[in-house]
C-alpha cells in the first residue's frame, strides 16, 4: 500500500490521534505519532511504517516523532523493534525523536533503548 | 359419668393443655416435643407414647415418650411406623410402633397439624383396659387446641431454619470470597473515587514489593506505577468507558525494579454515574515480556550485524581493489625510479658534454678563420647548440616531473601501507589526487584552485586521498558526459571552519537530479554505463569520511547547473571511537 493511501487510512480511523507526515529540514521523512500505542493502533500503525521504509531510499533517514505520545505498551515498542529490523535490512536510518520520558522508560525496561539512535529536536 | 367427673376431666384437660401451651412456648428446640409426649402420657396413663412430626428442616422425626433425644428416620420409614393412625384410624391395636416398643392392645391417635400436606400424630398406647370414648375425644381436643401453636412453631422455626442458611450461606460466600481476594495469584485491589488505594490483597504486596498493606492502603495508585502518565490515561479510559481490559502498565517496587502487568477493571458508580470505586485485577506478565524482549533483542542485534556485515563487505571489496592499485603503483613507481634516475643523470652529463663541445668549438672558430668560419654557417651549429640546450632543460624540467609523478605515486599508494592516523596536509593531498586524476582531468576541464590556508589535520592521507580522487574522477566524469564542444571546470575550494577544514569539490556538469541525490551514497549505486563504475566510490568515501574520519560529506547539486561535493573535516581527526560513529 503507498505510503499516502496507509497514511489516510490509518487517519480516517483515528481522527483523534492522527499520524502527520512532514519532511525534516535535510528533506527526510518525519511520521509524527500521537496517541496510545497500545495494541491495536500498534498494529494498525504497522503497515504504514512498512510503507514509509519502502519509499525512502537505502542508506535514507526516517524520523518517528514520538513527542504526542501518551502511552505505550510493549505491543507498541514490539511495533518500533520490529521497524528498526526493517529499516537496517534496507539500510535505512531510523530516528526516534523526543522521545517522551514515559516511553523511554518502557524501552529500558525492556533493555531495547540502545538499539535506537534518538534525537532530541530541541538540542 | 357425672357432671361433677366432667367437670374435674374438663379442667386437667385444661391444665394439661395450658401446660403443653407453656411448654411449647418456653422452649421452641425440639426438646418441647419429648417433653409434651411424657406430659401427655402421663396425663392419659398411657404405657406407650410418641410424637411423630416433621420438623423445620423437612426432617422426619419421632419422640418416644421416657427417651431424651428424638429420632430421625426416612420419611418411607416415618410413614411406616404410624401405620394405621395415617391411614386415618384413631383407634387400633393390638400394636407396636415397628422396630420400636412393645405390643400394646390398645392405641388411639390425633393428628397435631398439618402443614404442605404432612400431619403430626400423638400415638397413645395401653394393653389390657382399653380408652374411653371421652378419653379419645380429650385426645382429639387437646390436639386441636395445640394444632395452632405447633403451626406458629413450625412456621417459625422454619424462618429461622431460613434464616439460618441464608446467614451460613452469606458466610460462606464471605469466605469465599475472602479466599478468591487474599489466595488469587494475580493482584487484586481496590481505589476510591480520588484513585487511592482501599484494599489490596496478599498477591499485590508480592507484586509491589511491600510487606504490609499499611504501605500502600490511602496512598495513590500512580505511586506503584513506573509512570504516573499512564495511570492518568487510565483513569480517562475507565471514567469514559467504565471498564479497561488488558491495560499494560509496568509497576515500580519498592526495592526499584519495575515489573510488567496487564490490568482488567471496571469502575462502581453511583446512581448520578459518579465512580466510587475502581476495582481490579492485575496481572504480571514479565515473563512473557522478558521472552518476547530476548526476541526483539535478538533480532535487532542480528539487523545490526547484518549491516555491519553488508557496510564490511562493501569496503572490504573497495579496499582490496585499492590495495592491488597501490601495489601496482608502488611496483611501477618503484621500476621507475631507477631508469629514470640514470636517464636524468645521463641528461645532465651529456647537457656537460655538449657545452664542452660548444666551447671548444667556439675556441675553434675564433683561432681557424674563415674555412671554420664557412662550416660554421653552412651547418648552422650555433643555433644548433642553442636548440640543444633547450631540449635538455626541458628534459630535465620533464624528468623532474616524472620524478615528481613516480613520488607522488608513491605518496598516494601509502593507502594500503598503514591506516594510521598522522598529520595531513589537506592541500597537497588534493595536489596529489589530481596528479593521479589528470588523466581523466586535463582534456574535459580545468581546474580552478582556491586553497585556503590550512593547518595540518589528523587523518588517515591514503584514505581521505582515495576520496577526493574519487570526487575528482566522477566530476570530470560528468562533465565529459555532456559532450560540449569546449572544456568544462572543476573548482577546488579549501577552508578553515573554526575547528574542521572544508574541501567543496564543484563540477559544472549535467548535476544529479533530485530524486536520486538521496541515493547517492548507497552501495552500488551507480548511474554510470556498465563496467564504468562499481557504484561502491560514493559510498566507500561516505564510510571513510563518516564513520571513520568523524567528518561529513554531503552533495548539493542543481540539475543542470552541477555539483557540489563538500567534505568536511575535523582537524583534530575523529573522536575516541570512530567507527561506532555514525
Amino acid at each position: 500500500m503507498p505510503l499516502a493511501e496507509a497514511l489516510l487510512r490509518y487517519n480516517e480511523g483515528h481522527p483523534l490521534a492522527p499520524i502527520e507526515a512532514r519532511r525534516s529540514p535535510e528533506g527526510d521523512l518525519v511520521l509524527a505519532l500521537s496517541g496510545e500505542l497500545e495494541m491495536k493502533a500498534s498494529t494498525e500503525i504497522a503497515p504504514l511504517l512498512e510503507a514509509a521504509l519502502l519509499v525512502c531510499p537505502s542508506q535514507g533517514k526516517i524520523f518517528l516523532d514520538l513527542r504526542r505520545v501518551g502511552y505505550i505498551s510493549s505491543t507498541g515498542v514490539g511495533l518500533l523493534a520490529t521497524t528498526m529490523v526493517s529499516a537496517e535490512r534496507r539500510s535505512i536510518e531510523l530516528v526516534l525523536l523526543d522521545v517522551p520520558s514515559r516511553v523511554r522508560s518502557v524501552m529500558e525496561v525492556l533493555g531495547l533503548i540502545s538499539f535506537f539512535k534518538v534525537e532530541d529536536s530541541r538540542v | 359419668m357425672s357432671e361433677a367427673q366432667d367437670g374435674v376431666t374438663a379442667s386437667r384437660r385444661l391444665e394439661a393443655t395450658a401446660e403443653l401451651c407453656r411448654l411449647f412456648a418456653q422452649d421452641e428446640s425440639e426438646k418441647a416435643n419429648i417433653a409434651a409426649i411424657e406430659l401427655l402420657r402421663r396425663y392419659f396413663q398411657a404405657e406407650g407414647a410418641a410424637l411423630f412430626y416433621v420438623n423445620a428442616i423437612s426432617e422426619y422425626r419421632f419422640c418416644l415418650a421416657g427417651t431424651q433425644f428424638p429420632i430421625s428416620l426416612a420419611e418411607e420409614r416415618w410413614r411406616a411406623c404410624i401405620g394405621p393412625a395415617h391411614a386415618g384410624s384413631t383407634r387400633f391395636g393390638p400394636w407396636a410402633i415397628p422396630g420400636f416398643g412393645e405390643t400394646l392392645s390398645q392405641w388411639i391417635s390425633a393428628a397435631i397439624y398439618s402443614s404442605e400436606g404432612r400431619l403430626g400424630y400423638v400415638l397413645l398406647g395401653r394393653s389390657g383396659s382399653g380408652w374411653t370414648d371421652e378419653e379419645e375425644l380429650s385426645l382429639s381436643a387437646i390436639a386441636d387446641t395445640i394444632s395452632p401453636i405447633v403451626g406458629v412453631r413450625l412456621a417459625r422455626a422454619k424462618e429461622e431454619a431460613v434464616r439460618r442458611e441464608a446467614e451460613q450461606r452469606l458466610s460462606e460466600n464471605e469466605k469465599r470470597l475472602r479466599s478468591f481476594f487474599e489466595d488469587s495469584r494475580d493482584m487484586i485491589y481496590t481505589a476510591d473515587s480520588e484513585d487511592r488505594l482501599t484494599s489490596i490483597n496478599s498477591a499485590g504486596l508480592a507484586l509491589t514489593g511491600r510487606l504490609g498493606k499499611e504501605e500502600l492502603i490511602g496512598l495513590p495508585f500512580s505511586a506503584i506505577a513506573l509512570n504516573g502518565e499512564d495511570r492518568e490515561y487510565f483513569l480517562r479510559r475507565i471514567r469514559a468507558e467504565g471498564y479497561v481490559a488488558d491495560y499494560e502498565i509496568v509497576l515500580a517496587r519498592k526495592d526499584g525494579s519495575t515489573v510488567f502487568c496487564i490490568e482488567t477493571a471496571h469502575t462502581l458508580r453511583a446512581s448520578g454515574g459518579a465512580v466510587l470505586e475502581v476495582q481490579g485485577i492485575i496481572k504480571d506478565i514479565s515473563e512473557r515480556i522478558k521472552s518476547e524482549g530476548v526476541l526483539w533483542r535478538t533480532n535487532l542485534e542480528l539487523a545490526e550485524a547484518n549491516l555491519k556485515l553488508k557496510q564490511t563487505q562493501g569496503l572490504m571489496v573497495q579496499q582490496e581493489k585499492l590495495a592491488s592499485i597501490g601495489q601496482l603503483a608502488a611496483g611501477i613507481a618503484h621500476e621507475i625510479n631507477n631508469p629514470v634516475g640514470f636517464l636524468k643523470s645521463n641528461n645532465a652529463m651529456l647537457e656537460k658534454y655538449i657545452a664542452s663541445i660548444r666551447a671548444a668549438w667556439k675556441e675553434a672558430r675564433a683561432a681557424g678563420g674563415a674555412a671554420v668560419e664557412a662550416i660554421d654557417e653552412k651547418s648552422g651549429l650555433a643555433s644548433l647548440f642553442d636548440e640543444a640546450e633547450t631540449i635538455f632543460r626541458e628534459s630535465a624540467e620533464g624528468f623532474s616531473r616524472i620524478i615528481s609523478i613516480v613520488g607522488n605515486l608513491k605518496n598516494f599508494s601509502r593507502v594500503n601501507e598503514a591506516s594510521d592516523f598522522a598529520l595531513y596536509d589537506v592541500n597537497r593531498g588534493i595536489d596529489n589526487s589530481l596528479l593521479v586524476a589528470w588523466n581523466e582531468i586535463k582534456y574535459v576541464s580545468e581546474v580552478r584552485k582556491a586553497y585556503g590556508e590550512l593547518p595540518p589535520i589528523h587523518a588517515n592521507g591514503g584514505e581521505i586521498n582515495q576520496v577526493i580522487l574519487n570526487i575528482l574522477v566522477n566530476a570530470a566524469q560528468a562533465i565529459e558526459s555532456l559532450k560540449r564542444p569546449g572544456k568544462g571546470l572543476i573548482e577546488i575550494r579549501t577552508t578553515l571552519k573554526r575547528d574542521s577544514v572544508r574541501i567543496a569539490i564543484s563540477d559544472d556538469g549535467p548535476g544529479i537530479p533530485e530524486s536520486i541525490q538521496t541515493r547517492v551514497f548507497d552501495p552500488f549505486f551507480t548511474t554510470k554505463e556498465p563496467g564504468k563504475g562499481t557504484g561502491l566510490g560514493l559510498s566507500i568515501s561516505y564510510d571513510i569520511i563518516v564513520t571513520k574520519h568523524g567528518g561529513r560529506l554531503s552533495v548539493e547539486s542543481e540539475p543542470g547547473e552541477g555539483t557540489t561535493f563538500l567534505i568536511e573535516l575535523p582537524i583534530a581527526g575523529p573522536g575516541p571511537n570512530p567507527s561506532d560513529h555514525g
